[in-house]
């Protein structure tokens, strides 16, 4: 076990590095002169004198070597500092934590959906095989794939707040405002884990170690509950890592309908802005938390593996 | 000439086990015919979809304007047909760059080993750590809104999971008896790699590819709807719905006939995805 | 048992090659991560993002924004909850709150949110009158007598004087080169306490009414920041709302001044959030989540008069939708090229169709009626017209690809505009179809506003309000001069800037309109910018507003303190 997880942290330090390397460059090869925007923002949008931007250039070290601008680029990142935006000349480390909760729990909540959904009517799907649940179940499935959420989201918006003004359709800071970001959000993982949930079932169902456990007169419960699903899950649960991704860049769009202020928003908006060193620094900071989180996924990962702890039992 | 009779007789065979399954038949259908309705669009007798007319805005559906106008008055039927080859061609183009690199990368990965494999996996793994469509948004994002460069975000960052995949396929066919026997014999290493792995591997891989399809078109109708991809007037599914938000109320078909589309191509290439994998790969996870 | 593991094992070799990525119980995780967000969000304020409040008084700055129960309850949909002693607060969606509130900076934001006034108004008429100045006399061409009030107290509570207002000038003009070139002040001096004298660089007998642009709002001195992007401080001003909190791109919060000068505001507070598109404005206002939304599209025109509990308030069209020239692009440098460009605009289809009948064609930069010109060479459209001009240009379309081209050069524009004003983005898009019919290929961009200043297009749509202060010579300098504020262009002429320089000086009215007629036909004749049209501006209010005084003429105004809920 010692093996791939001392890898995995090796690498660490090689991805963070990595991801440091994209990020910076991808700054690197945006259009526009950092000096000259953020001299014009300071002038309220008036064109600076070159020479003022050959001072301000050389203050701020554009003209160095490639690799020196790195250097100072990583000591400052390391630090917490990602640079100010062009447009409000704001700290975008500032901007990104005041964001981050929103899109979080609107990932999370989405996330919490699609499993306490998904994965019941997974399970049943399975269990009453070719009863109507299950084709319902599997032309939901379907539906849910190929539905993209912006299609579904304004269709939610339209019934559900302007038709019949349940819940409100757009802004931030009350529980009601979660619910209809967070439900066409989950969508289309909730539709991918039932259906996984359910095939996956359906297949350690027929196995021999389950006719052992009927043949040992568990009843059909314990059967499906204990037995089938735990062994099931895995697969369900290295999906379930996937999502998180697709989570995270799902919310930029519903972000963007919804008017919700997270760092999907911050992102769109600094793109269609040019405001390069907000992508940027938005780039690093999304990766390193995926990173994070998937190294902490890994190492529960090795922690529930069945094969060490079917290991010990056989012992 | 036994050999090859059997070929034949097998492709049938996959060929009738298609038509047999309704999901199958379903995704079949709708994927075939929206591809000859791409490929013949220029020809049919259709509205141009990016003639402007400012006099016949937002009009219901009639016979000249089977779905109506748009918020300029184009013909909105032609420019879902024509929109249909323009996110075909895209998501196809961006599909066949993503699925070569990831096959060469998975390839020498898995064929290989060693110090290559550690050193492409790590890059890949690199990919991995960011959210393929975030990461989309930023390339794209400083490249500037094109449909190339929507292309271009794609497939830099699309490839990297199929490249895992592809390395474990590559992998679990190296370890065939066959190779074994090919390695004795003497053949070399890439005689081996296209005769034997790749066939191998053929019927996964296109399975991969198929359901890939899926996600491509709404990536990058999902890059347009955030304005990044296609440009007026192009017609391009996620763009127009993107377009139609602002007419949601009182045009809804506006919203309906893109987003239905699209609905519909996806599900195709699902369905279609996931008939081929029972035949060609019923060893997989459905 | 054995036959266990081995299924087991190679269900997890399949889980691992045949599955993307090789992660996994993210569910445990995934679960506790949620759990940790919710009473991390919860457990904290109720507070939005990135609130900056000032030290001084914070009324209710934590509370939430209204919540729909309230909103509905004002709409007339019964819910569980009434609250008798409710307190009246008015939501309002906005368009923009990109910039702090700054008097100097963002006067566009201060003003029409009732948080700064300015010496003098625009009223009804668009012609000036006296706002926070009692009145004004010019003694001598270059010297301006204003007198002030006496009764307007700061939102900090000190009494307005003579040294305040001269401090604020001070600092309106030092803190925006703009405003100095607007105005052209010498001094301000302090006559006595209710005096000042304001001492020109020249003649100048339209002062007043420059000084109802909303970048000369008056603030208490001693409050005003360091500088702009200091944040947690804010200006006192003389509105009828003061501000507490203010969230960039978000929201802002405003209550009741309750020293106001002109009485007691109408309502308690006023919440305002910003959603650029128009078209969740709108989804907002018929959610109940705002009662009142600025700026709507043809189509939430629409929508708004089909829904009962809905009111569409409409404005005079007071400034323009046009397009900026980029003087310094090459492929533009010849005028020909770009009088082709203007009169290839079909402004009748524009106002009727893009537009849906919600707005005027503009031949030139002011409305109809503004200024009696006989022949300020207004555009006109003309297809064959252009497709000349092009031809003598050196344009012809060689390859007969439908594009000209010059030297093998085609001639491919650059189109940008901002996605906020929801007319902008299918005004370009109709006028590629028109361009493409003279033979010119477009290229559409959608972008930021604050782009028009950077170069690196051919033509941007913009907005802009044109009839401000009433008197032509505003928008000629803004526009037509060299280095003016709105000139994003870099439209620059000798001859322009002579005339515009000599209505400045003018101080007789009928030649004033001469020159002013002269500057704006120099300007056009050289193609400064592309006029297209003059847009009502449009308003959707729930029932629940109480808004008598309608949306003023002038769009410098907005919330004042008789708009209040019933």
């Amino acid at each position: 076990m010692n093996g791939p997880l001392a890898r995995r942290l090796i690498t660490l330090p090689l991805l963070l590095g990595g991801i440091s390397i994209i990020s910076f460059l991808l700054l690197n090869f945006a259009p526009g002169d950092a000096a000259e925007i953020t001299l014009r923002r300071q002038n309220s949008g008036v064109t600076p004198s070159p020479v003022a931007v050959q001072a301000l250039r050389h203050e701020l070290g554009l003209d160095d070597h490639l690799t020196l601008r790195y250097g100072h680029w990583v000591s400052n990142a390391i630090r917490g500092d990602l640079g100010e935006s062009y447009r409000t000349g704001e700290s975008i480390t500032g901007e990104l934590f005041r964001r981050l909760p929103a899109t979080l729990l609107l990932a999370a909540t989405a996330l919490s959906i699609a499993v306490v959904t998904g994965i019941p009517l997974g399970v049943m799907a399975a269990v009453k095989q070719r009863s109507w649940l299950d084709s319902a179940c599997r032309v939901l499935a379907i539906v849910g794939a190929a539905v993209p959420s912006y299609v579904l989201a304004p269709i939610l918006m339209l019934i559900f707040a302007v038709q019949f003004q349940w819940l409100p359709a757009v802004g931030y800071g009350s529980f009601q405002n979660l619910i209809l970001p967070a439900i066409a959000l989950s969508f289309g993982t909730m539709a991918q884990l039932m259906r996984l949930t359910r095939s996956s079932l359906l297949e350690v169902l027929s196995q021999d170690y389950m006719r052992t456990a009927r043949a040992k007169g568990l009843s059909e419960n314990s059967v499906v509950w204990r037995h089938g699903l735990k062994n099931s899950l895995l697969p369900v649960v290295t999906v379930l890592g996937t999502s998180t991704g697709y989570l995270l860049g799902g919310a930029v769009i519903i972000e963007t309908i919804f008017g919700w202020p997270g760092i999907g928003q911050f992102v769109v908006t600094g793109i269609t802005q040019r405001d390069y060193p907000v992508v940027q620094g938005f780039v690093l900071y999304v990766a390193i938390i995926f990173l994070l989180v998937n190294l902490a996924v890994d190492l529960s990962y090795r922690w529930l593996d069945p094969r060490l702890h079917f290991n010990r039992q056989a012992v | 000439m036994e050999g090859l009779s059997r070929r034949i007789d097998r492709r049938l065979a996959i060929l009738k086990n298609l038509l047999h399954d309704p999901g199958t038949l379903l995704g079949t259908v709708i994927v075939a015919v929206t591809i000859i309705l791409a490929l013949i669009a220029p020809w049919l007798p259709l509205q141009d979809p990016t003639d402007v007319d400012l006099t016949q805005r937002l009009r219901s559906p009639s016979p000249e304007f089977l779905l109506g106008t748009d918020h300029l008055g184009r013909d909105e039927f032609s420019r879902i047909i024509f929109g249909a080859r323009v996110t075909l061609l895209m998501a196809g183009a961006s599909l066949a760059v993503v699925m070569a690199i990831a096959l060469f990368v998975g390839t020498l990965s898995g064929y290989y080993g060693g110090w290559v494999d550690s050193g492409l996996m790590t890059i890949v793994d690199l990919l991995l750590a960011f959210p393929s469509l975030i990461l989309g948004v930023a390339v794209a994002g400083i490249l500037g809104p094109s449909l190339i460069n929507v292309m271009i975000a794609v497939s830099v960052v699309w490839w990297a999971s199929h490249a895992r995949v592809i390395r474990g396929m590559v992998l679990a066919a190296r370890e065939r008896e066959y190779v074994e026997a090919a390695k004795a014999i003497g053949a070399s290493n890439r005689r081996i790699i296209l005769f034997h792995i790749f066939r191998n591997i053929l019927g996964p891989f296109i399975v991969l590819a198929t359901l890939d399809m899926g996600w491509i078109i709404l990536g990058i109708a999902g890059l347009s709807f955030l304005g990044l991809g296609a440009q007026p007037p192009t017609p391009e599914w996620g763009a127009m719905l993107n377009d139609s938000r602002s007419y949601m109320q009182t045009t809804p078909i506006l919203l309906l006939a893109p987003g239905i589309s699209i609905f519909l191509l996806v599900m195709g290439f699902n369905l279609l995805g996931d008939g081929l994998r029972d035949i060609l790969d019923p060893t997989a996870y459905r | 048992m054995f036959g266990n593991a081995q299924e087991c094992s190679r269900m997890l070799k399949k889980c691992t090659n045949s599955v993307s990525i090789s992660k996994s119980t993210l569910f445990s995780l995934g679960l506790l991560l949620s759990i940790c967000m919710f009473a991390f969000v919860a457990c904290g304020t109720d507070e939005t993002p990135s609130t900056k409040t000032p030290d001084t008084e914070k009324t209710e700055a934590s509370q939430p924004a209204e919540t729909p129960e309230t909103s509905k309850a004002k709409a007339g949909i019964p819910t569980k909850a009434a609250d008798a002693q409710e307190e009246l607060v008015l939501n309002v969606a906005m368009t923009f709150l990109d910039e702090p509130p700054d008097p100097y900076q963002a006067g566009w934001l201060a003003v029409p949110t009732g948080l700064a006034e300015t010496l003098f108004k625009q009223n009804e008429t668009l012609n000036t009158e006296p706002w926070l100045a009692a009145g004004a006399v010019q003694v001598e061409p270059t010297v301006w007598e204003i007198t002030l009030r006496d009764d307007v107290k700061f939102h900090n509570g000190t009494l307005m004087d003579a040294s305040k207002v001269k401090g604020s000038l001070d600092l309106a003009l030092l803190r925006r080169p703009g405003t100095q070139v607007l105005l052209d002040i010498d001094r301000v001096e302090v006559k006595d306490p209710l005096t000042i004298v304001i001492h020109t660089n020249s003649p100048n007998p339209i002062l007043p009414g420059l000084l109802t642009n909303q970048n000369t709002s008056i603030a208490d001195p001693d409050t005003v920041p360091e500088s702009l992007e200091a944040s947690a401080e804010f200006s006192s001003m003389t509105g009828p709302y003061k501000l507490v909190s203010f969230t960039a791109d978000q929201s802002m919060s405003v209550v009741a001044h309750k020293d106001y000068w002109q009485g007691q505001p109408a309502l308690d507070r006023v919440e305002y959030v910003a959603f650029t598109e128009s078209e969740t404005r709108l989804i907002a206002l018929q959610s109940g989540d705002v009662d009142i939304a600025v700026n709507l599209s043809p189509q939430g025109a629409v929508v708004v008069r089909n829904d009962s509990s809905l009111e569409l308030r409409k404005a005079a069209p007071s400034g323009m939708l046009f397009m900026f020239v980029n003087h310094e692009s090459p492929q533009l440098q010849d005028p020909l090229v770009r009088k082709a460009l203007a009169i290839a605009v079909d402004r009748d289809a524009m106002a009727s169709g893009v537009a849906d009948g919600h707005a005027l064609p503009a031949g030139s930069m002011f409305p109809p009626g503004f200024l009696p010109c006989e022949d300020p060479s207004e555009y006109s459209y003309d297809p064959e017209g252009a497709r000349n001009l092009l031809a003598q240009a050196g344009y012809e379309d060689a390859d007969g690809d439908g594009i000209v081209e010059n030297d093998g050069k085609p001639l491919e524009l650059v189109l940008q505009t901002y996605p906020q004003q929801p007319l902008l983005p299918p005004m370009l898009e109709a006028y590629q179809a028109m361009l493409e019919d003279v033979g010119v290929a477009a290229d559409i961009q959608i972008v930021e506003w604050t782009l028009a200043s950077q170069g690196g297009y051919d033509l941007f749509g913009y907005s802009n309000g044109t009839t401000t202060t009433g008197d032509a010579s505003w928008a000629l300098g803004r526009h037509f001069l060299t280095g003016g504020d709105e000139n994003r262009g870099n439209f620059s002429s000798s001859k322009v800037d002579e005339l515009i320089g000599a209505l400045s000086k003018e101080s007789d009215v009928t030649l004033r309109r001469e020159i002013a007629c002269n500057a704006l036909k120099a300007g056009n004749e050289e193609t400064a910018s592309i006029p297209v049209m003059f847009p009502t501006r449009l308003f959707g209010i729930s029932d629940s507003v109480e808004w008598t005084s309608g949306p003023q003429a002038a769009r410098l105004y907005f919330i004042d303190h008789l708009i209040g809920l019933k």
